[in-house]
């Protein structure tokens, strides 16, 4: 079983991407690295291949679709967890559509950002991550 | 009878209105000088301008008079004198049925042999009829407005038949006796203090700005024309040429057909100009709509991150305090505050954004009474439901773009319709005050009201569901509130009113709305 070692979390808000860290920080076991611009995240990506990117849907210039769909496009099957403010269904729909590995509401409480990171971690290590 | 809005809705008097008193004094004047000056001192150019035309009867000046002082004490707001005015107008009525029966047999009364009925008299029996449906039913206006009619129209072809043809043309027409004063005196009274009346608000629709007004307003008096200049074509055609009466008639007819269909294809030309404007006004309020819907879907998203940061920096200050990490808990506390800092300016922004939907308003000079008949006329089946009544206490003329500022009194009608009481009937109050350079506007009403924490957010797309009371605001008052705002003015809900809601708006007087030089 691959073992997922590490994790790059883009958000443009620093203090989603603080609760988002403390989180799979907490939960142990991954490398976990955050990014608040999403063309330098992009490069990133590139360069040091995490196992996992955890994306925020709503960032200025380029956006949680946007990403997505220059990483698709260049090939990069590398898995991207969306996560978002809002569970809107037609941005559930698109963020699928546009081949995003799952989908989540930004939590509201401690507990369910750490419950949430450790259901991410656990599923993911689970069978063999897809190779950039 | 279905109910129209003019049946609930209390407009104020207007400049043109209390001119009815001034018609109806000189009308009665006119009466009384005829029978005083023109029968007590001789003095024949009273009772009749032209020598030989038929003279006004010092009989029918008396009724004249009565009518015109029924028609004054009509006007007047008291139940007291309405119930005299009815009281003469019915006193009228009955005298003169009383003396057309009694006097069938009479010579001079049955000169007009065709018919054993004078047309002065039916006249002033129908003036007071009208008279009487104005005072006791006014919600059946349309049929002394049809009685009014029946009485003028005659009056009118009376006149320019004396006129045109020198003397009386019919020998034995039920109009003969009708001379020159007194038809005069009939078509204006019948034209301006019935057809005008306030009570009725035939002037109101014939004034509004909307596309009803604007129609009758080009129409009638080209209706009214129309047989006048078939009738007298044929007529000096036939009287020229000797034509028998039934080249008369089909001349005449054939002119009333050319004519009518003249104006019917104008007016309707007109109307799809018309038409294409209110559809492209329609469409702009739409867009706008829609952008203050994305907005205010955008905003609860937005929101929602500082306040869910508040929440998730508390838990974090709360494990630092426990596990006695100043340090920490200080860095936490400091980011609470930081993110609650954010929202502020996250909504100052948001609303500059929504404030956009509005960059395209047309000024024009528009009457408070207009735009509130307009407002209540979209929720005319909920008014009706409710019993309501609305009424315009002060007339304004504001300078707004009429259908924006439209959509803000359906608005704030409809508002009031929601959170109304169940135990009494809905009565909504509007006025208009002006204060220096700006119109201070309130629309209160006698329903729910708001609840004071509510009434700080009400016009907040984002209050919806905070409000318990009624149904609900919904986007309706921040949609008040972007109207407004974008003409320059300031909305808020009386906080300190206690027998309803009151919401209170300003505008400019000379308005110069900021968006109007983005857009």
């Amino acid at each position: 079983m691959a073992k997922l070692a590490s994790v790059l979390i883009i958000d443009d808000n620093p203090r989603c991407l603080e609760f988002m860290t403390l989180a799979f920080t907490a939960h142990g076991g991954v490398e976990v690295t955050g990014e608040m611009k999403p063309v330098a995240a992009l490069d990133r990506i590139r360069a040091e291949k995490p196992d996992l990117v955890v994306l925020d849907v709503k960032m200025p210039d380029l956006d949680g679709f946007g990403v997505l769909a220059l990483l698709r496009g260049e090939g990069n099957c590398v898995p991207v967890v969306m996560c978002s403010g809002s569970a809107l269904q037609k941005d559930v729909d698109r963020a699928y559509a546009g081949g995003c590995s799952g989908y989540v509401e930004k939590p509201a409480t401690l507990e369910d950002y750490r419950a949430m990171a450790g259901a991410i971690v656990d599923y993911w290590s689970r069978g063999e991550l897809p190779k950039h | 009878m279905r109910r129209t809005v003019d049946t609930y809705l209390h407009l104020p008097r207007r400049h043109y209105f209390s001119a009815i008193e001034l018609h109806a004094v000189a009308i009665g004047s006119i009466a009384a000088a005829v029978l005083i000056v023109g029968y007590g001192f001789n003095f024949e150019p009273l009772q009749t301008l032209i020598p030989g035309f038929p003279a006004m009867r010092p009989r029918t000046a008396g009724f004249i008079m009565a009518l015109s002082l029924s028609c004054l004490l009509s006007l007047r707001d008291s139940q007291r004198s309405r119930i005299a005015s009815s009281v003469l107008a019915a006193g009228v009525v009955v005298y003169v049925i009383y003396l057309l029966v009694a006097n069938i047999d009479n010579p001079e009364w049955a000169s007009a042999r065709l018919l054993a009925i004078q047309g002065t008299a039916i006249s002033v029996v129908l003036g007071g009829v009208a008279l009487l449906i104005i005072n006791l039913a006014p919600r059946y206006g349309i049929v002394a407005g049809v009685i009014a009619m029946t009485a003028a129209a005659p009056a009118l072809f009376r006149i320019v038949g004396l006129l045109l043809f020198w003397g009386a043309p019919l020998e034995r027409g039920p109009l003969n006796s009708m001379g020159l004063h007194t038809a005069f005196l009939i078509l204006w009274f019948m034209t301006v203090c019935i057809l005008m009346h306030p009570r009725l608000a035939f002037a109101h629709s014939v004034r509004q700005a909307s596309l009803r007004g604007r129609v009758l307003r080009r129409g009638l008096p080209i209706i009214i024309l129309v047989p006048m200049i078939a009738s007298a074509t044929s007529l000096s055609l036939s009287l020229m040429f000797g034509w028998a009466s039934e080249v008369l008639f089909a001349l005449n007819g054939a002119i009333s057909v050319i004519l009518g269909a003249l104006l019917i294809w104008w007016l309707s030309s007109l109307i799809e100009v018309w038409q294409k404007e209110a559809n492209e006004q329609a469409a702009r309020l739409s867009r706008a709509n829609e952008a203050l819907e994305q907005y205010a879907s955008s905003a609860a998203h937005d929101l929602k991150a500082p306040a869910r940061h508040v929440m998730l920096y508390g838990e974090l200050l709360e494990e630092a305090l426990a596990k006695g990490d100043t340090d920490t808990a200080k860095k936490h506390a400091r980011s609470i505050r930081e993110s609650a800092a954010e929202m502020p300016d996250m909504i100052d922004g948001l609303l500059d954004y929504s404030r956009s939907a509005f960059t395209r308003i047309t000024l024009s000079e528009q009457l408070l009474s207009e735009l509130v008949q307009a407002g209540a006329a979209q929720n005319a089946a909920d008014l009706e439901v409710a019993g309501a009544s609305v009424t315009v206490l002060h007339e304004a003329r504001l300078r707004c773009d009429s259908t924006l500022m439209t959509t803000v009194f359906q608005n704030l009608i409809a508002n009031a319709i929601k959170n109304r009481r169940g135990d009494k009937p809905l009565a909504i109050r509007i006025d208009a005050v002006r204060e220096g350079d700006i119109w201070k506007v309130s629309v209160e009403d006698n329903g729910v009201g708001f609840d004071p924490d509510f009434a700080a957010v009400a016009f907040n797309p984002l209050a919806r569901g905070v409000h318990t009371a009624g149904e609900g605001s919904g986007i309706g008052l921040s949609t008040c509130r972007n109207i407004v705002q974008s003409h320059g003015g300031e909305i808020r809900v009386n906080p300190a009113y206690r027998n309803g809601a009151r919401i209170e708006f300003t505008l400019p007087a000379e308005a110069k709305p900021a968006e109007l030089k983005d857009g």
